[in-house]
C-alpha cells in the first residue's frame, strides 16, 4: 500500500500539484440475508483499490483505480492532474485549504471477536433460530434476518507528509417480520429498522442484542399491529418519541442541515441546501434550552469513528446546538475557511476507494438530560409514544418533515394504553425542537445509527451513529 | 475486462456460475459558477457462485489476477461446505438465444473532463446574477455472465447526463436530460430552461395546503413511478401475500388512459437483452388501460404463479424477486402547454423530491414539490407559490390521471424508460414549508 501512494505523490509532485492525497482502501464485506427458512442472500466481497485527489491551479482533480500496477498508478495520477487543470477552466475562486498538522499514524478499532472469524454457519444458526420464532404464526409473510461485517483497511497519504494507516471494523444485525391477514399488512423490526443495529465494534455485539430472546414478543407486537386502532390523524398531540425513531429526526432535520457544504450551495442541485445559513451561527434558537446535540468522531462503537477522516483531519467532538442555539457545522478543510474557521472538523470521508472525500454526518447525538422513560410517561397526560422508524421525507432545505414509525402506543393520565398502528407526525425543524420539553437520562441512552445514509453524485453510501434517549415535545400534528 | 471462459475453466465446483461488472464513469459537479468536483473512476467486481449437492457458496473479488481468482474460488467453497443443504436452491440456466441490443456509443464512454470543462465554462461564465450548480456526467458499464452450462452472454452501455440548478435571489428552478448518446445532450438548451423558470419563480406566495389538479413534468412523474415499480408492481411481495397489489390482478388500478409495460427493446428505450441469469427479456404488459394485468417473472416466480419466466431476474440468490427494469408508459398527445391551458386552477410542478412510502398497503407516498412551483389559473402561469408537501394513495393519484403528453427517455440504471408529462386531477398536499 505504501509503494502505491509513493509512486503517486511522485507523479503529482513532478506534475507541479499544489496539493496531493491518496486513499489507497481493502475493503472485506460479508453480508448475509436468512429469509423464510433459508439463506436468501450471501455476500463475501474482498476489494481493494486507490483515489487520487489533487488540487492544482487552484481546482480540484481526481481520479481512481483498481489497476495496482505501477504503470497504472502512474496514468490515473497523471489523471488527476489533468482533471483538475481542466477544471481550473471555469473557477473564479482558488480553492484554499485549511491548515492540518502532518500526522504519522496508525490507529485502530477496538473490538473482542474478529467477525471474518466466527464460522458462516454459526451466524447462520442464530438466524435460523429467530427465524422460527418469528414464523410460528400463520400470518407470517416475511421474516428477514440481518447480519452485516465490514473490515476496512485504509492508507491515507498526502504531500504534506500525512500517512495515516487505519483499520475500521463494523458489525452488526437486526431482522424484521411482516405479517399479514388479508386485510393488513404490518412489519415490526428489532433492535430497530433498516438492517438493524451497527457499531464499530467486533462480533461481540451480535450475542449482546439477543435477537433469539426479542424474536417471540416482536412476533406478538406484529400480529397485535393487525387487530390494532389506527393512530389518530390530523390532530395536534404531544408525543414522546422512542431512540429508534429519535435518531433518525437527528439525522435528517440536525446532521443533513449542519453540513457546512449544504450551506454554501455545493448540493444545491442534487440534495439540497440548508436552513441554517452562516448568518445563523451562535445566535439561531434551533431548539429548547435542553436540546445539546453534539458531534464526536471519538466515541466508542461509533460507526463514523475513526482515528482521521478521509482527508487526514484528527478526530473531534464539538457542539452543533447547544443549550437549543446552533453552534457548529460539519466541515472539510476547503469548506472551514469559507466561514472564517482555521481548522477543518474532520467530516470529510469517502465510502470506497473510488470515491472523492464528501463532507459527511459524523456520529451525532441527543444529549441526555434527566429521568427514566416510566417518568416521562407519568409525567404525559395524554400523549403518543412512538418507536421504530419506517418512513422519512423532508425537504430540500431541511425545514418540512414527515416521518412514520413501526409501532405507537396511547398514553392517558400518565399509562400506556393500546397499541395504535401506522403512525406518522410532521412539523418543521426549528419549531419542532423548540417544543421539546423533557428529554430521559442517562440511563435511557441508546447508540444506534445510519448505515444507508446516500449523498453525492456517484451517490455515496456511508454509515454514522446517532445516540439519544426518549424525548417528549408538546403539540405535534399527527397522522398523514 | 474479465476472460470468464478461462476462469471458469480454474473451478473446483460441478456448477459455477460467474458474473461481471465493470463501469468507467467520468463526473463533473459544479457549484456556485464553477467546477467543484471533476472525477474519473473506475470500478469492477467478479462474483463467483459455487454450487454442489444442494449447497452453494458466493465471494467476490476485483483482483483478476490467478492467485487471488483461485483464493476467491476457495473462499466461495468454504461458504459452501459450511453451509446446510438447502432443496429450494435452483440448478443454473442453460444456454439460450437473445437478441442483441445496442445502447453503447465510444464518444458518450470516454467524452473527456477536459472537453466537459470546455463545454461547461461558457455557461458557467455567463451566469449574471444566478447561481449555477449541476452535474455532468458520462461512462458506461459492461456486464457479463458466464455458467457451467455454457451461458455466455454480455452486454456494454453508456449513458450521459446533464442537469442544472440555477439560483437566483427570488427562488431557484432546475432542468436535465439524459441520453445513451451525447450528441443527444443540449445541454445549452437545458441550461436555458432552468434558467427560464428560475426567472419565474419570485415572489412566491404561501397557497392552503388541500387538493390541486397538476401538470407533473416526466422527471417529477419518475418520483412517484418508483414507488409503482417497486413496491406495486414487485412480484415476490404479490405471491407472498404481502403486496398492495394482493386482490387486484385483473382489476382497475388506475384511469383508463394508463397503460404501462416493461419492454427491454423499446425503441430509444431499453436495456440488457437477457436478465442477470441469461434468460432472454421479454416485452410484459404490466397495466392496460388502467387494469393490472401481469407481473415480470424469474424461474422462481413463474412455477410460483404457473405461468412463463419473462426474464426478469435479478440475480440468484436474492431476497426481492424479478422487478421491471424498462417500465415504458404510453404517452399522449397533449403538448405541456396544451395541460397547463386546459386547467382553470392548479399546479404546475417541475420537480418533487424525497419522495417516501409512508404505508405500503395502501400505497401511501409523501413528498415535497422542488425547484419551482407555479399556480395556473384559467389556463395561465399567475404566479409562484412556496414548496408544498403531498401525502396520497398512489392508487388516487393514477387514478386522477386526466392528460398525457409526451414522453422522455430516462435511465432507470438497469435499463432505459419512458415516462411521460402527464395531467392529474385532485392530487393531494397536507402542508407548506417556508420557501
Amino acid at each position: 500500500m505504501k509503494d502505491i501512494c509513493k509512486i503517486a505523490l511522485e507523479v503529482t509532485d513532478k506534475k507541479k500539484a499544489d496539493y496531493a492525497d491518496i486513499r489507497v482502501i481493502n475493503e472485506q464485506n460479508q453480508s448475509i440475508v436468512y429469509k423464510n427458512g433459508k439463506v436468501g442472500n450471501l455476500a463475501q466481497d474482498d476489494t481493494i483499490g486507490y483515489g487520487i485527489r489533487v488540487l492544482k491551479n487552484g481546482a480540484w482533480g481526481f481520479a481512481a483505480s483498481d489497476d495496482l500496477s505501477p504503470e497504472a498508478i502512474k496514468e490515473t495520477a497523471a489523471l488527476a492532474v489533468t482533471i483538475a487543470e481542466a477544471s481550473a477552466l471555469t473557477i473564479k475562486n482558488s480553492i484554499q485549504l485549511a491548515d492540518e498538522p502532518a500526522y504519522q499514524d496508525t490507529w485502530t478499532t477496538p473490538y473482542i471477536i474478529n467477525p471474518f472469524d466466527v464460522p458462516i454457519n454459526e451466524k447462520i444458526e442464530i438466524m435460523e433460530q429467530v427465524d422460527k420464532i418469528c414464523r410460528k404464526t400463520k400470518l407470517a409473510k416475511e421474516c428477514k434476518v440481518f447480519m452485516q461485517f465490514i473490515r476496512e483497511h485504509k492508507l491515507f497519504a498526502s504531500s504534506h507528509g500525512s500517512l495515516i494507516e487505519q483499520v475500521i471494523m463494523i458489525s452488526g444485525g437486526g431482522f424484521k417480520l411482516t405479517v399479514s391477514d388479508g386485510n393488513d399488512i404490518q412489519t415490526r423490526s428489532y433492535p430497530v429498522s433498516f438492517d438493524g443495529i451497527h457499531q464499530s465494534t467486533g462480533y461481540e455485539i451480535i450475542p449482546a442484542m439477543d435477537m433469539v430472546g426479542n424474536a417471540e414478543r416482536v412476533r406478538e407486537e406484529a400480529v397485535s399491529l393487525l387487530k390494532a386502532k389506527e393512530c389518530p390523524s390530523g390532530i395536534k398531540k404531544d408525543i414522546i418519541l422512542m431512540p429508534s425513531q429519535l435518531v433518525l429526526q437527528i439525522h435528517e432535520s440536525a446532521g443533513h442541515a449542519s453540513e457546512l457544504d449544504r450551506v454554501l450551495g455545493y448540493e444545491a442541485d442534487f440534495a439540497g441546501t440548508s436552513f441554517l445559513t452562516t448568518e445563523k451561527l451562535d445566535t439561531f434558537k434551533y431548539g429548547s434550552d435542553i436540546v445539546n446535540i453534539v458531534a464526536d468522531s471519538t466515541i466508542p462503537n461509533g460507526l463514523a469513528t475513526q482515528g482521521y477522516d478521509d482527508e487526514g483531519v484528527k478526530a473531534q467532538r464539538w457542539h452543533i446546538v447547544q443549550k437549543g442555539i446552533h453552534r457548529g457545522y460539519m466541515m472539510n478543510r476547503e469548506t472551514a475557511p469559507q466561514i472564517g474557521k482555521t481548522r477543518s472538523n474532520g467530516c470529510n470521508r469517502v465510502e470506497s476507494f473510488s470515491d472523492i472525500p464528501i463532507t459527511r454526518i459524523t456520529n451525532l447525538s441527543l444529549m441526555p438530560d434527566k429521568g427514566t422513560l416510566d417518568e416521562l410517561v407519568n409525567d404525559t397526560k395524554d400523549g403518543i409514544l412512538m418507536d421504530t422508524n419506517s418512513s422519512w421525507s423532508i425537504d430540500q432545505q431541511r425545514l418540512n418533515f414527515q416521518f412514520g414509525c413501526e409501532i405507537a402506543w396511547e398514553i392517558k393520565n400518565g399509562k400506556i394504553k393500546r397499541a395504535l398502528k401506522n403512525p406518522y407526525y410532521k412539523g418543521m425543524t426549528p419549531e419542532f425542537w423548540n417544543s421539546c420539553d423533557a428529554i430521559c437520562g442517562e440511563q435511557e441512552f441508546k447508540l444506534l445509527g445510519v448505515m444507508n445514509c446516500g449523498k453525492g453524485q456517484p451517490m455515496q453510501v456511508n454509515r454514522m451513529s446517532h445516540g439519544c434517549a426518549p424525548a417528549r415535545f408538546r403539540k405535534v400534528m399527527i397522522g398523514s | 475486462m474479465a476472460d470468464l471462459k478461462k476462469i471458469l475453466k480454474l473451478s473446483p465446483a460441478p456448477e459455477t456460475e460467474l458474473t461481471y461488472n465493470q463501469s468507467v464513469e467520468y463526473y463533473t459537479r459544479y457549484s456556485n459558477n464553477a467546477i467543484s468536483e471533476n472525477i474519473k473512476s473506475e470500478d469492477k467486481m467478479l462474483e463467483i457462485r459455487v454450487i454442489k449437492g444442494k449447497k452453494m457458496g458466493i465471494a467476490s473479488t476485483n483482483l483478476l489476477d490467478k492467485k487471488n481468482i483461485l483464493k476467491t474460488y476457495d473462499k466461495a467453497m468454504q461458504a459452501l461446505k459450511a453451509g446446510k443443504k438447502d432443496k429450494s436452491i435452483i440448478p443454473l440456466t442453460k444456454k439460450k438465444k437473445y437478441n442483441e441490443n445496442n445502447h453503447y456509443n465510444e464518444k458518450t464512454a470516454n467524452y473527456s473532463p477536459i472537453d466537459k470543462a470546455n463545454r461547461l465554462k461558457e455557461i458557467l461564465s455567463t451566469t449574471g446574477d444566478y447561481k449555477v450548480s449541476g452535474l455532468f456526467t458520462n461512462g458506461y458499464s459492461y456486464y457479463a455472465l458466464a455458467n457451467s452450462n455454457g451461458v455466455n452472454c454480455d452486454y456494454k452501455s453508456s449513458s450521459a447526463s446533464v442537469s442544472f440548478t440555477v439560483q437566483g435571489q427570488a427562488g431557484s428552478s432546475s432542468w436535465q436530460g439524459e441520453a445513451a448518446n451525447i450528441d443527444e445532450l443540449d445541454v445549452k438548451e437545458i441550461f436555458n430552461t432552468a434558467k427560464k423558470y428560475a426567472g419565474l419563480n419570485k415572489d412566491a406566495k404561501d397557497i392552503k395546503p388541500g387538493k390541486y389538479d397538476v401538470v407533473l413534468s416526466p422527471y417529477a412523474f419518475e418520483e412517484l413511478i418508483f414507488f409503482l415499480l417497486y413496491y406495486g408492481l414487485a412480484t415476490l411481495p404479490y405471491i407472498e401475500k404481502r403486496s398492495a397489489m394482493n386482490g387486484k390482478l385483473g382489476k382497475k388500478i388506475a384511469s383508463e388512459k394508463l397503460t404501462l409495460y416493461d419492454n427491454a427493446f423499446e425503441p430509444g428505450a431499453g436495456g440488457m437483452p437477457f436478465d442477470f441469469e441469461g434468460t432472454p427479456r421479454k416485452k410484459v404488459m404490466l397495466i392496460n388501460k388502467g387494469v393490472l394485468e401481469n407481473f415480470v417473472h424469474d424461474r422462481r416466480t413463474a412455477k410460483k404463479m404457473k405461468t412463463k419466466n419473462t426474464g426478469h431476474s435479478i440475480g440468484e440468490p436474492n431476497t426481492y424477486g424479478p422487478i421491471p427494469m424498462c417500465p415504458v408508459f404510453e404517452g399522449g398527445k397533449a403538448s405541456p402547454e396544451e395541460m397547463i391551458k386546459s386547467m382553470k386552477k392548479g399546479l404546475y410542478i417541475r420537480k418533487l423530491h424525497y419522495t417516501n412510502v409512508l404505508n405500503p398497503k395502501e400505497l401511501l407516498v409523501t413528498g415535497m414539490t422542488r425547484d419551482g412551483v407555479f399556480m395556473v389559473e384559467n389556463g395561465e402561469i399567475k404566479h409562484a407559490v412556496k414548496n408544498l408537501r403531498f401525502s396520497d394513495s398512489l392508487f388516487n393519484i393514477l387514478s386522477g390521471i386526466d392528460m398525457l403528453g409526451p414522453v422522455t427517455a430516462i435511465d432507470f440504471d438497469e435499463g432505459w424508460g419512458k415516462i411521460p408529462w402527464v395531467k392529474i386531477n385532485g392530487f393531494n398536499f397536507t402542508s407548506k414549508t417556508e420557501f
